[in-house]
């Protein structure tokens, strides 16, 4: 009772004024007291609230989310991390983000046979949950390219819908084409939506099955050489953004470059690579560091090795609170929230002008 | 420049020429020494801290309650006076032994209170968190009293050394800051973190900055600047001349009688911050830059441009330890509570290693030492033309 309509206040709150305004008002009374009370919005976290919940195909749901006045702009095609607490057991996983009305987003989740995360997420999330997530970040974006071509398989169709779909409603004049596979009739995701944009925006869009149940009307087979000439002849002068699982993006990008396409031209989102357990062993080359306050992340080259954050951060141009640079004034101190950093800390605090990362991803925060 | 090196070479009492190793070992000495103490200090940090920073909110809250409350409702002048001395004290803990020490980020360390972490913490005072930390973190205690570096050293339009360039202004810095700048000085500290104090100064100033040191906004744009100006104000504002005395008046009690209240805990809460951070740098020596490419020289250049005032450690409080000046530059980031302690064993290294320990006697010294630097500056150069840059144009 009192959850649904402290929900209902936040949710007022957080759609009526901007996320800036909401974050000044909270940031300034954050009381013990306000905490306790309500710590969706009195909280120096992101989260977000659960809103709504709809099915899109078998196994397959939208969740569309409400996240607090952390959350930051973004651009469709981006993802964000989700913290799922399973059995005590931290758990972190990427899902594509779509833009919704109203300051909210979305996310589709297919369940993966035996997947631990996406099959909790379908059972446990329901309207009114508070979900744990990261900052949005990604660069499968779009970068004012004349003429795009979108090639998807399953859920891998979540960031290329959710780019195309941002195109169309801000009226930005571009060429698209979609092609987007499945393998049953009752996989297909946002296969209504493509359809009208065939319709009504007059754009090529296709939808294959792999193991079709049926014949069907309006579907096609999946991509190959022929396929490729036929459906899309001017492919070689489109940028080609790719996203579904690991199979499938290696046979495609194998036949990109067989038919010549200009591989600069390619634009890759992977779902699987087992990035997501970052908490390698200590003294393993760091690759990345994320400054999560900033939302920037670093990708470290072989001249970043031996260097302390602080070198490192500057190198790639990450605005830093910099003083003495020697451990003694404490102005750089950020908290260490993922990996491990060796040198000067204290507690979980870090000074980046002389600690050094000691784990493969590091992630840092205000 | 040069004269600034001849000020500062006091401690290195053989030519720099002769023995230059020696000065070396010593310098290395120091730096242990001080190390050691901060090491020492670091790990005792621990739930004594935690304690501390939560017992001094509680009792900040608990003043602020009585304070509005006696506002409020007070109905003669007695309740009246107590309550702006309540509304006084939450404003002056509030804004020096919690704000300015936890944005030092003294307590960082401790996950269970994100309320006291630098960047989370939201001071209730009308000043801008972030640019406070660039400045007061990142320049003024690193470049303590260098020339041109430290922004905190000639700020705004006072004159605080013969280098800086002499303008007919500075003649009436002392009433100038006395009634003008002291009793609103909070709500000024923004006009100097966020670089519109210099634009002002490159305006109105022939020379220009010369002499005082620039500010780096990074990158953030004027329109991002003044907003941010504005909502740091402004929170003050609305919360001591618009809420409570809008909820005294609805209440049917006098409006009047809580903003003026408000005012005077505020302008007090001014004075006493004013003149306990201008009474511990400027009155000393100037510093070189290079002190900055060895520790042990660097701790030196802090204790040669810091100066304590004594007090009790209740009285401490009130003065954010910034009574205890010396220590603050030396562990900026130590929790402050551990001053008086850390006090006695830099004293203690001071002695052996033969290096001045500058305290005044009491409050009201300190006082009188640093009107009288603003006082000699306010005129010209004796010697005109022998000094500073003011020639130049
Ligand atoms: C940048 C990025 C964006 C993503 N966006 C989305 C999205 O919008 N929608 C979505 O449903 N998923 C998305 N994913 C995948 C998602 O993060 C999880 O990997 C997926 O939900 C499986 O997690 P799990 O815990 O259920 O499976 P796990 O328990 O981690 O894995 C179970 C088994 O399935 C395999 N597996 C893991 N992930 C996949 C996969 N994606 N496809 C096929 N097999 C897999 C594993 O190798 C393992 O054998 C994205 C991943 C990344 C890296
Ligand atoms: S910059 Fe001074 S401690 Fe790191």
């Amino acid at each position: 009772m009192i959850d649904s309509l402290l929900n209902g206040a936040n949710r007022w709150a957080l759609q009526t004024f901007s996320r800036d305004w909401v974050d000044y008002l909270v940031s300034n009374t954050m009381t013990e007291f306000n905490r306790r009370i309500n710590p969706f919005v009195w909280s120096y976290q992101l989260q977000a609230l659960l809103l709504a919940v709809h099915d899109e195909a078998d196994g397959v749901k939208t969740f569309v989310l409400l996240p607090n006045q952390h959350w930051r702009d973004w651009q469709a095609g981006q993802h964000a991390e989700f913290v799922v607490e399973i059995n005590g057991a931290q758990h972190r996983r990427y899902y594509s983000l779509a833009q919704r009305e109203n300051g909210c987003v979305s996310i589709t989740v297919k369940r993966v046979a035996d997947g631990l995360v996406s099959n909790w997420i379908h059972q446990h999330w329901l309207p009114g949950k508070v979900i744990r997530l990261g900052l949005p970040q990604g660069s499968f974006v779009y970068r004012q390219q004349p003429k795009l071509l979108f090639i998807c398989a399953g859920s891998g169709i979540t960031p290329c819908h959710s780019i195309a779909q941002a195109l169309l409603q801000q009226g930005v004049v571009v060429d698209i084409a979609f092609d987007a596979q499945f393998r049953h009739e009752t996989d297909m995701i946002f296969a209504s939506s493509l359809r009208d944009w065939a319709r009504e925006e007059g754009l090529n869009t296709n939808i294959a099955l792999s193991q079709p149940r049926q014949s069907c009307a309006n579907v096609v087979k999946p991509l190959d050489a022929d396929e490729l000439r036929r459906r899309y002849p001017d492919f070689a002068g489109r940028d080609i953004y790719l996203c579904g699982p690991q199979g499938f993006m290696d046979k495609t990008i194998a036949l990109l470059q067989q038919a010549g396409f200009d591989l600069a031209r390619l634009h890759c989102e992977r779902f699987a690579g087992g990035t997501w357990e970052a908490d390698a062993g200590v003294g393993e080359a760091c690759e990345e560091i994320v400054f999560q306050h900033l939302n920037q992340r670093v990708q470290l080259d072989t001249e970043d090795a031996g260097k302390t954050l602080m070198q490192i951060a500057e190198r790639h141009h990450v605005p830093l609170e910099i003083g003495c640079r020697q451990g003694m004034c404490g102005t750089c101190k950020l908290m260490l929230r993922q990996g491990k950093v060796s040198g000067n800390t204290l507690g979980n605090a870090v000074y980046l002008c002389s600690a050094y990362p000691a784990s493969r991803r590091v992630v840092l925060d205000a | 420049m040069f004269i600034n090196v001849l000020r500062i070479n006091r401690f290195m009492t053989t030519s720099p020429s002769v023995v230059a190793s020696d000065a070396d070992t010593r310098l290395d000495l120091i730096e242990q020494e001080f190390e050691a103490i901060k090491q020492r200090y670091r790990a005792k940090l621990g739930a004594d801290d935690v304690a501390y920073i939560r017992s001094l909110r509680r009792k900040s809250r608990i003043c602020e309650l009585l304070g509005r409350g006696l506002l409020w409702i007070s109905p003669g002048p007695l309740t009246f006076a107590l309550g702006v001395g309540f509304v006084w004290l939450h404003r002056n803990l509030e804004a020096i032994e919690i704000g300015h020490n936890v944005l030092h980020g003294q307590y960082d360390y401790f996950p269970e209170i994100p309320q006291f972490h630098s960047h989370n913490f939201k001071w209730k005072a009308p000043v801008d968190e972030e640019g406070w930390r660039r400045e007061h973190n990142g320049q003024h205690h690193v470049y303590t009293n260098v020339y041109e570096k430290d922004p905190d050293l000639n700020h705004g339009l006072l004159r605080t050394n013969d280098l800086t360039p002499w303008q007919p202004s500075h003649r009436y810095q002392v009433p100038l800051y006395l009634f003008g700048v002291y009793p609103t000085m909070l709500y000024r500290f923004n006009g100097q973190n966020l670089g519109f104090a210099q634009e002002y100064r490159a305006q109105a100033f022939p020379t220009g900055n010369q002499g005082y040191a620039l500010v780096d906004t990074e990158g953030a744009t004027q329109q991002q600047l003044q907003q941010r100006h504005r909502r740091s104000i402004g929170r003050v504002l609305f919360k001591e001349y618009l809420l409570f005395p809008a909820l005294a008046a609805l209440t049917g009690y006098s409006a009047l009688k809580v903003a003026l209240g408000n005012m005077l805990a505020d302008a007090i809460n001014n004075y006493w911050i004013a003149f306990t951070i201008q009474a511990t740098h400027f009155t000393e020596p100037l510093q070189p830059e290079q002190a900055l490419q060895h520790k042990g020289r660097w701790y030196l250049s802090q204790l040669d441009s810091s100066v304590n005032f004594k007090g009790s450690r209740r009285m401490s409080i009130l003065w954010g330890h910034l009574n205890y000046q010396i220590e603050h530059h030396l562990f900026p980031d130590i929790p402050s509570r551990h001053y008086p302690d850390m006090a006695k064993e830099v004293k203690a290294v001071c002695a052996r290693y033969n290096i001045p320990y500058k305290c005044n006697p009491g409050w009201g010294k300190a006082i009188r030492n640093f009107v009288g630097v603003m006082w000699k500056y306010s005129f010209p150069p004796a010697r005109s033309g022998s000094q500073g840059g003011a020639h130049h144009d």
